[in-house]
């Protein structure tokens, strides 16, 4: 049975529907209805559903409309070939029982795979995992026993042994120090580096058919940068590192609080934090937060992910509604840097370009998409239709950028665009880019997501124009 | 000829089982002879053979006083609000701690002792090892699941996911055997899922 329209509508973060807004919903609901006119493999889909927190549904969303967009008419011969393969692809897609944004990462790959989709992939789909397995309190003991060195009951003055939150492939108890101070441990499961490593390797064999195509270099590249996403969610150690250099860039003025790290009760699979007390996103938002707070919020989360990138090269991404914290002074905490990258030399060029880009002609937008395809002149030539869709992802991508005063987050056609321009960029199969940009373009939907949810109103343009002053880097 | 106080056959006992557990983790168990732990401990060599027919049956030893330091650990640490899956976890994994110092070398116990088609009835120890893990495992289940009774299949299937374990355990090159880790909490899962499904619909 394919989903009902309330089941698709579903996949929209929650929303008070106001009059003033209707219209906007009814186009939604229109948008959905013409989708569901096509005919998809649902078993899978109607189990997502299922799943709570709006990353999963909004990435299902994408998800969604990119298998949505691949449905067309297929030399059978060629489709059958690819199927015995991609189908195995995504039964081992199955096993990675550990993948936390697991369907924004499967979309990215779908997005990449040069046919259609077979049913089975969808089919396939319906058992992904989005967190490691939730562990008791024996498991917890011996994993900080091995990490730590000693019994969790002797190395703290107390250890709750009930989780309070979910992290990135593990879980997070509430402690208290020796020397007094809250801290928030977050314990890693047992194995799931291993289990990754090991799980794209088998993957990118099963792929290898594909290894004639053009693009399978460019395709294995995208592959690695996931793949190099999830081993970075697993070394905790890394994430102190991003912990502490976004930690040096924040004063009390600014409003953001990012966790001190403790050292010694620290490893690759622990992390000890300094606990922050609020309310996470839906908690905030249950308390019917005023518009003005929920604008200021939002600028402070804004700016933070610009001071971060103007000055440390560091996109923050992977969101999910628990890295935020909203504290009863205004402040805002921002907790878990797990899917936090660095760029490197020639990414921050590329990024740099961009900015020209971006308030330049149409010639400047052009220039931006053949650096972000890796493009030829000859090959530009040749796909005009893309490009028109390009440009409008650009457009899209850089409204809010572009807008003078307050853009308008609360808005839901800015996500309907969104929805509607990934599906036609999908449709076009067109897999080869710089895999930086499954990275940024990733943080950008998820952090539109987030302030949509938040119905935030603020001036994007003025704050990261500020922040890239405040660097020297005009 | 004067006879030996047991104080006397006590220490000799511990001696050789100092020195051979000492020779096994510098040479390997394949490599230690029981000469050469005679020698290290400063005694005939048929003076060995009295206390320890073999080497196999020193690493046993090393097994079973190791199970009981666990006995005491998982008492210790025992919690009163534990899940069941949380207690058998508790009951494994304190055990494995008490091994890891001889995990190096537990390849012929595992191979005979702690095994899934050991015969019971040949070897005394093995047999009070495996009663032993057992009855707590069953009393475990007990305080869970008062007034069920574990069928022989429970058991079998139980100690066939325990020296499975173990074995896996025994060769893990994972850093800090944390694949057997998990292996241990998914398959006490499995376990406590289908034990919860018996226990409802026996079959």
């Amino acid at each position: 049975m394919p989903p009902t329209v309330a089941e698709l509508l579903r996949a929209i973060p929650d929303e008070t529907v106001v009059e003033e807004r209707q219209n906007a919903s009814e186009e939604l609901r229109a948008l959905y209805e013409r989708l569901e006119k096509r005919s998809i493999p649902t078993g899978a889909i109607h189990r997502f559903w299922k799943l709570s927190g709006l990353q999963a549904r909004i990435g299902f969303a994408y998800a969604a409309y990119w298998i949505k967009g691949w449905y067309q008419t297929q030399d059978q011969r060629q489709a059958d070939l690819l199927e015995t393969h991609l189908s195995a692809a995504m039964k081992l897609l199955e096993t990675m029982g550990f993948m936390r944004g697991a369907v924004m990462k499967v979309g990215q790959i779908l997005a990449s795979f040069p046919d259609i989709v077979p049913d089975e992939f969808v089919k396939s789909l319906g058992h992904l995992h989005f967190q490691a397995p939730a562990m008791h309190y024996s498991l917890i003991r011996e994993q900080l026993i091995d990490e730590l060195g000693d019994d969790p009951a002797d190395v703290f003055s107390s250890f709750e042994t009930e989780a309070f939150a979910a992290a990135s492939l593990g879980q997070v108890h509430r402690a208290r120090l020796k020397s007094g101070e809250p801290v928030a441990v977050k314990i890693q499961y047992p194995g799931i580096a291993r289990t990754i490593r090991s799980d794209f390797r088998v993957l990118l064999a099963l792929m290898s058919p594909l290894r004639l195509s053009n693009d399978w270099s460019n395709l294995r590249d995208q592959m690695t940068e996931i793949e190099s996403t999830l081993k970075r969610e697993t070394d905790y150690e890394q994430e102190a590192e991003f912990l502490r250099m976004a930690r040096s860039l924040f004063s009390e003025e600014d409003g953001v609080i990012v966790p001190r790290v403790y050292d010694r009760y620290s490893t690759r699979r622990v992390l000890t934090m300094e606990y922050i007390d609020g309310r996470v996103t839906p908690e905030f938002l249950a308390t019917k937060p005023s518009q003005e707070l929920r604008d200021a919020s939002s600028e402070k989360i804004y700016r933070a992910g610009c001071r971060l990138t103007a000055q440390r090269r560091m996109y923050y991404s992977d969101m999910h509604p628990g890295n935020f914290i909203f504290r009863e002074d205004g402040s805002v905490g921002m907790i878990d840097f797990g899917g936090v990258r660095v760029l490197d030399d020639d990414e921050w060029e590329y990024l740099r370009l961009s900015q020209d880009s971006r308030v330049g002609t149409r010639d400047d937008v052009l220039s931006h998409i053949q650096r972000s395809l890796l493009l030829s002149d000859e090959r530009m030539q040749k796909i005009p239709e893309l490009i028109d869709v390009m440009v409008e992802f650009c457009d899209y991508y850089w409204q809010p950028l572009r807008q003078e005063g307050p853009f308008d987050f609360s808005d839901p056609e800015y996500l309907r665009r969104g929805f509607d321009l990934m599906a036609r960029t999908a449709r076009h199969r067109h897999s080869r880019q710089r895999p930086v940009n499954l990275y940024m373009h990733r943080a950008s939907f998820e952090l539109a997501a987030l302030f949509y949810q938040l119905k935030s109103r603020f001036d994007c343009k003025a704050i990261w124009d500020d922040e890239k002053r405040a660097t020297g880097w005009e | 000829m004067p006879r030996i106080s047991q104080e006397a056959k006590r220490v000799t006992r511990q001696k050789i089982l100092d020195v051979a557990r000492r020779l096994f983790r510098q040479n390997g168990f394949e490599a230690s002879t029981t000469r050469d732990i005679a020698v290290a401990a400063g005694i005939a060599t048929g003076t060995v053979f009295n206390y320890f027919p073999t080497k196999e049956s020193i690493v046993k030893d090393f097994v079973v006083e190791g199970l009981k330091a666990a006995r005491k650990d998982f008492g210790q640490s025992r919690r009163e609000d534990a899940s069941l899956e949380e207690d058998l976890f508790l009951h494994v994994s304190t055990g494995l701690r008490q091994l890891k110092k001889c995990r190096s070398y537990l390849q012929p116990v595992l191979e005979t002792t702690l095994c899934p088609v050991a015969r019971r009835g040949s070897d005394e120890a093995a047999d009070a090892i495996r009663a032993d893990h057992l009855e707590m495992m069953q009393e475990i289940v007990g305080a869970h699941m008062p007034g069920q009774s574990l069928s022989p299949m429970a058991f079998q299937l139980y100690w066939t996911l325990y020296t499975g374990l173990l074995a896996f355990w025994a060769t893990d090159d994972s850093p800090k055997q944390e694949d057997a880790r998990a292996m241990l909490d998914q398959s006490l899962s499995m376990f406590v899922t289908w034990l919860e499904n018996e226990t409802q619909n026996p079959t």
